[in-house]
């Protein structure tokens, strides 16, 4: 088990940067999760982690000592790679115990006997004398685990680990590495471009900028637990990029700041509020209106009645469990989604007012920072079990 | 051959009209078999004219004392020519001690060169599989002896190595490494070590190139994760890359064995009818042009034949060479 530290960390590859200013704490035996768009450098930021890459400028710490220049052995980590990585030509068991057989600082007989309480946690016990070849792709994924396990390392690291399984082995591999990391209470970056496993595995998530948004503010969008990214965005992309269909975006003026609430004026003519602290902008500043297609109501919102805007149904999507209702509004560019439990009886066509809770609004600046949410976290998150 | 392809292209073709009528099945069946033949018939046609017909002309010409002047008037003998007994004494080519001489001579010459190929160009190759500045331009060069026809190549040497005027001997007096001048290609302990020298210098690069093909074709997160695992390079080389290797390295090395064994440009070029380094080849020739000796010399080329034959099953058997791949 071991904390890593990163301080001002860069990465460039030749000319092109991939890696800016990284500043990130992983406290021992957390989870953390790089998640990002492609081309941010999530891959890139675990290989410096591992050692594969060479850190341009920086400090990298592991339990508390300095392994800028120490090779990948021994850095205490192990590393599970999407493509799997098994030698083909070994059977699991030697795939294995390779590394633990060439490091010669246990018998045999130790060898033996961590293998098989590996392969017992990760159930692949009845494959230890196949070839990689013979077994199916979640299995091939156990066994790469089941690699880094018998190392007993301070770091796990996985590179995308679920992106070569199907849809519903990736669900339940999931919630394998969750238990996993619970039994062995090791640390775990694990780096996904999927947004539900970040979500679900994570203690942190660390969400990496790309492009231009890097090279201004540096490669780290936001570092915080699920729910702050869910509920209190930084900014515009951080806000766009957690939660599924993605948070709709309306362009609007502000119209008038009081410290508990800000109202905004949208290109229609309606009025919004939102309880957020817009006290450091004045009114008239183009702003950006956020709000999630899980909050948006049907009909006028239970706590505001003027909080409403109108809108013209442009497009459906049926998911069974729920329904997302593409609508069209006045004056905004991109259509406004909500989402309605079960089958909504909507109709392309149909005019429909929809109502924006001020608890649920986010609001950006003309840059798209995210003004302070007066809310809690705390306060959105229902029980389940009371 | 073409029966295996007409097979698969049947078994293919049972996929794709699984969800046909039988008589509709059987007819598309039957015209597409007939299609792959009509394409197959030209290179059958051609192997037929230019390898089959030669290869069976001269098993033929092993059973008959056939003359190189006189190719009409041969009679059949049956396995004279191969041995046969005559007052007590064995005769043919089986009996000659020249022939054993030129077997022994080519399995020394296949073995050795082949050996020596193969190390040197899985180290070559190893090399050019690094990225360094100016790589490409280095596997060009490296190909260059491979590319230069042999006749030419021997030629060449044949003259670095001359014993008065070669540009080795002038190179090895000056170093001081030697107070004589060589006969390299003369000297009864010399010539099979310029020949094998000559071999090497020509066939390396092929053997670096095949191998090179393998070592792109390997997974590089097979090579992170031994890293990752702190495992000494060297273990790597032997305990992944040279297993995972294996199967183009032994395609590889039958390749060239095959060339090898019937080896005649290189050695007839450098040392001519030398009794010190005649292989098969030059031992049928020599049988079938200078001695005019058609029968006798044909008899000396299909035992070469199944020598190279013998050697491929031995080795595929033996090797567990699998040509298709996993």
């Amino acid at each position: 088990m071991a904390d890593i530290r990163m301080r001002n960390v860069y990465k460039s590859f030749k000319d092109v940067r991939v890696i800016e200013r990284v500043d990130l704490d992983i406290e021992e035996g957390e989870f953390a999760v790089f998640v990002g768009p492609s081309g941010c450098g999530k891959s890139t930021l675990l290989r410096l982690v591992a050692g594969l890459e060479d850190i341009t400028s920086g400090d990298l710490m592991i339990g508390g000592k300095k392994v800028n220049t120490l090779p990948p052995s021994q850095r205490g980590v192990a590393m599970v790679f999407q493509s799997y990585a098994l030698y083909p030509h070994m059977t699991i068991f030697d795939n294995m115990a390779f590394g633990l057989k060439l490091a010669k600082q246990q018998s045999n007989d130790e060898i033996n006997e961590r293998v098989r309480w590996a392969a017992k946690i990760l159930q692949i016990e009845h494959l230890l004398e196949r070839l990689p070849k013979e077994l199916s792709g979640g299995q091939r994924q156990r066994v790469a685990i089941g690699r880094a396990i018998v190392r007993k390392p301070g770091v796990f690291l996985f590179d995308e680990p679920l992106s070569n399984l199907d849809a519903a082995l990736r669900v339940q591999t999931r919630i394998e590495i969750s238990k996993l990391h619970h039994d062995l209470g090791a640390s775990m970056i694990y780096v996904t471009h999927d947004q539900v496993e970040a979500m679900t595995l994570a203690n942190k998530i660390v969400l990496l900028n790309a492009g231009k948004a890097m090279l201004e503010d540096g490669s780290i969008a936001q570092i915080g637990p699920p729910l702050e990214l869910y509920h209190h965005p930084v900014n515009l992309f951080v806000a766009g990029f957690i939660g599924s269909p993605k948070m709709n975006f309306l362009s609007c003026r502000l119209a008038k700041i009081e410290p508990t609430y800000a109202t905004v004026t949208l290109p229609d003519g309606s009025t919004i509020r939102a309880e957020v602290d817009a006290t450091s902008a004045k009114p008239g500043d183009a702003v950006t209106l956020g709000i999630r297609p899980e909050h948006v109501t049907l009909g006028t919102s239970t706590d505001n009645a003027d909080n409403t805007i109108r809108a013209e149904v442009s497009y459906l999507e049926h998911l069974g469990e729920s329904t997302f209702i593409y609508t069209q509004v006045q004056g905004v560019e991109n259509p406004v989604i909500l989402r309605q439990e079960g089958d909504a009886r909507a109709k392309m066509g149909d005019r429909l007012t929809l109502g924006l809770a001020a608890h649920h609004c986010h609001l950006f600046n003309e840059k798209g920072r995210a003004f302070k949410r007066l809310i809690g976290a705390a306060a959105e998150t229902q029980p389940i079990i009371q | 051959m073409a029966t295996a392809e007409a097979e698969i292209a049947d078994d293919r073709l049972a996929g794709v009209a699984g969800n046909l009528t039988k008589a509709q099945q059987s007819q598309l069946t039957r015209s597409r078999v007939r299609a792959a033949w009509l394409f197959l018939a030209p290179m059958l046609i051609l192997l037929a004219l230019v390898a089959g017909w030669p290869l069976f002309r001269t098993i033929w010409f092993s059973f008959t004392d056939a003359n190189l002047s006189d190719l009409g008037s041969a009679k059949f003998i049956g396995f004279e020519n191969y041995l046969t007994r005559i007052d007590g004494e064995w005769y043919g080519v089986l009996a000659d001690a020249e022939w054993w001489n030129a077997v022994w001579n080519t399995m020394k010459f296949s073995i050795i060169s082949v050996s020596i190929e193969t190390a040197l160009g899985l180290i070559v190759a190893l090399v050019l599989n690094a990225t360094f500045k100016g790589r490409s331009l280095v596997r060009a060069a490296v190909l260059i002896p491979w590319a230069i026809p042999t006749i030419v190549s021997a030629k060449m040497w044949g003259w670095m190595m001359h014993d008065q005027f070669g540009i080795l001997n002038h190179m090895l007096l000056g170093l001081g490494l030697i107070s004589a001048p060589l006969a390299w290609t003369a000297s009864p302990d010399l010539a099979m070590v310029a020949v094998i020298m000559v071999d090497v210098w020509k066939t390396t690069p092929f053997m670096a190139l095949l191998i090179l093909a393998a070592l792109q074709m390997l997974p590089t997160d097979c090579y992170e994760a031994a890293r990752v695992d702190g495992i000494h390079p060297v273990k790597v080389f032997f305990k992944v890359t040279l297993p995972l290797i294996k199967p183009a390295l032994m395609v590889a090395v039958i390749f060239r064995l095959l060339d090898a064994l019937r080896i005649f440009d290189l050695i007839y070029v450098l040392t001519s009818n030398s009794r010190d380094t005649m292989s098969m080849s030059v031992y049928a020739r020599q049988q079938l042009v200078d001695f005019q000796a058609v029968g006798y010399g044909s008899a000396a080329s299909t035992l070469l034949f199944l020598t190279v034959a013998l050697c491929t099953v031995l080795y595929i058997t033996f090797g567990r060479v699998r040509f298709e791949g996993r």
